[in-house]
């Protein structure tokens, strides 16, 4: 009788226990890649290369756990919970379907055919090396808080949803009322991708001001004050002396302030904004801003110095366009009512 | 797991499954609605349309795989998701659609399980790529009635060596190891395409070599 069979019974029911009780699934040396060994279940590995990858998984616990847990993953119908999320992820919704198509298929892929002849040149170490770099670094700098900050501004450009401006956005035509927001159906892609970058940077660093300040901002573009002003009133807490995030709570404080009509806030937002402005006192959206704030706090000659203030920074842009028109309400309210504004400003 | 629930997985599994023996080489369907019809026409790019009816085809199926496999890392947020099932798609259309021009349809179906492989891939992938991260093991139980980890070693070199012999093949070998020591189930066995083997297939494979080792066992006590 040889050693194994010393404690009797039944050798499968032995077998079986030993397994539960002693397989060590840990990654070796020789193992094979995880995602050719996947490829076996359906079958799209070449018999020579499938034969090797099944008989070292029959007996390596790690890349036998590996094909099980595949197998789970990838057979059966689903289930009526992955259905459901299914039917709530992104694109459920046919618009979302047709843009993902569109930016697979569409007509705007590069062609990547014209640096075919400058690239068959680079020495083959160095194409690669500058393609792993520069894969690596696109992949790093499309996460970037920059990049995310570049989204957001393109989202509000695209589908501008008030009037009040954004830091870094360029002019757009706005697209719904002031302070609606923007319902989720229409939401820009690009808005989608930079919200995509800062869930996972606000999961790793819940306390990184500049995704603070990112996820204020693309919670105010979707129309949600009150987050906004939570998370930036947090972000400035952390970064007091950031005039971008003072920008951005201004704008947060109007827009909840034209929400409710809401005197306090738009007193809050003036407040804010020219708190950025002591910072940086020649930065045109915080002017453009806190001029909007002044409309509203009843001190139309503030308004008004502050339109002018604007137009000598920025007098060609198509936000000029809009500050003109501003003033010459102003102006023409300040004819209408005759004398000096009675509330007076309120004190930082 | 015991036997007797082992063996009653297999036989809620034979009433499911779909997959049996396949003898020939199969020859997918040549109607424009076919999955494999879909596969080719999105592996030309440049058809926003076919990639519509792709994404509303299998989505719920990379959703599904996608679900099961982030859940592997203790991980479920809908946005990561999402992202990921984005990343999904991406992959399909990478390098001017190289996995898609890759598949090889060789039985029914089989365009499913390569595009939730494929899904599968991709969500290990981020997270290797991100965290350096594996997916959670199984937990090793405690306290287990068995024998020690010297014994067990023995018994498998020993079954090992008895499976080496005629009249057992090198398949029926790997097949007796991935339930036995992998904990396989016959169901997920017979979705292994290198065995082609249904369901019924497997099973028989597993009674024939469980008889043989007990059959040599038992007589080696006798002596």
């Amino acid at each position: 009788m040889k050693s194994g069979d010393t404690n009797g019974g039944d050798p499968i029911e032995r077998l079986q226990a030993g397994a539960l009780a002693h397989r060590r699934p840990q990654k070796r040396q020789d193992c094979p890649d995880e995602d050719r060994l996947r490829l076996l279940l359906p079958g799209q590995v070449e018999p020579e290369e499938a034969e090797k990858l099944i008989a070292h998984a029959a007996e390596c616990d790690w890349c036998g756990t590996v094909l099980r847990e595949t197998a789970q993953d990838v057979s059966g119908p689903p289930t009526e919970e992955e259905e459901r999320l299914a039917g709530k992820s992104r694109l459920a919704d046919p618009r979302r379907r047709r843009e993902l198509a569109e930016r697979i298929a569409g007509p705007k892929q590069a062609d990547p055919k014209p640096w075919f002849p400058i690239l068959r040149w680079w020495p083959a170490a160095g194409l690669a090396a500058a393609a792993l770099v520069g894969g690596l670094s696109y992949q790093h700098w499309t996460l970037s808080p920059a990049h995310t900050a570049g989204l957001l501004a393109q989202a509000y450009t695209k589908q501008r949803p008030m009037e009040m401006r954004l830091p870094g956005a360029k002019w757009g035509r706005q697209r719904t009322q002031m302070g609606a927001g923007l319902s989720s159906s229409h939401e820009p892609p690009e808005l989608l991708d930079a919200r995509s970058n800062i869930s996972r940077a606000i999961e790793a660093h819940p306390d990184e001001p500049r995704w603070l300040q990112l996820e204020g901002r693309a919670d105010l573009i979707e129309g949600k004050e009150s987050v906004a002003i939570e998370e930036l009133e947090r972000a400035r807490s952390l970064r007091p002396t950031d005039a971008t995030i003072l920008a951005d709570l201004g704008a947060a404080y109007y827009q909840k302030a034209a929400k409710a009509d809401d005197p306090e806030s738009y007193s809050l937002a003036y407040q804010r904004l020219s708190e950025g402005l002591r910072l940086t006192p020649d930065d045109p959206t915080l002017l453009f801003n806190k001029a909007l704030a002044a409309e509203h706090i009843q001190t139309p000659t503030v308004a008004q110095e502050a339109w002018e203030a604007y137009l000598k920074l920025d007098s060609t842009s198509e936000f000029a366009g809009e500050a003109r028109k501003h003033l010459g309400d102003v102006k023409k309210n300040l004819s209408d009512s005759g004398p000096t504004p009675t509330t007076p400003l309120p004190t930082h | 797991m015991p036997i007797l629930e082992r063996d009653a997985d297999a036989r809620e599994a034979q009433r499911s499954i779909t997959l049996e023996v396949v003898e020939d080489p199969w020859e997918p369907p040549g109607g424009e609605d076919s999955p494999e019809a879909l596969l080719r026409a999105c592996a030309d790019l440049g058809d926003v349309r076919a990639w519509e009816s792709f994404i509303g085809r299998f989505n719920p199926f990379i959703v599904a795989t996608v679900v099961r496999t982030m859940r592997r890392y203790g991980l479920d947020r809908a946005g990561l998701r999402d992202d990921l099932v984005q990343d999904v798609y991406l992959k399909f259309s990478a390098n001017r659609a190289k996995v898609l021009r890759e598949f090889q349809p060789l039985y029914p179906g089989a365009v499913f399980g390569y595009i939730r492989v494929i899904a599968a891939n991709v969500v290990h992938d981020h997270f290797k790529s991100r965290h350096g991260k594996h997916s959670d093991q199984s937990p090793l139980p405690l306290d287990l009635e068995g024998p020690n980890e010297t014994e067990w070693r023995t018994l498998l070199r020993e079954i090992d060596d008895l499976l080496k012999q005629p009249p057992v093949t090198a398949r029926d070998r790997q097949i007796f190891w991935l339930y036995y020591r992998q904990g396989m189930s016959a169901k997920e066995i017979a979705a292994l395409a290198i065995f082609s083997l249904g369901l019924k297939g497997v099973e028989s494979a597993i009674t024939r070599l469980n008889r043989i080792v007990r059959d040599v066992f038992k007589n080696r006590e006798r002596q």
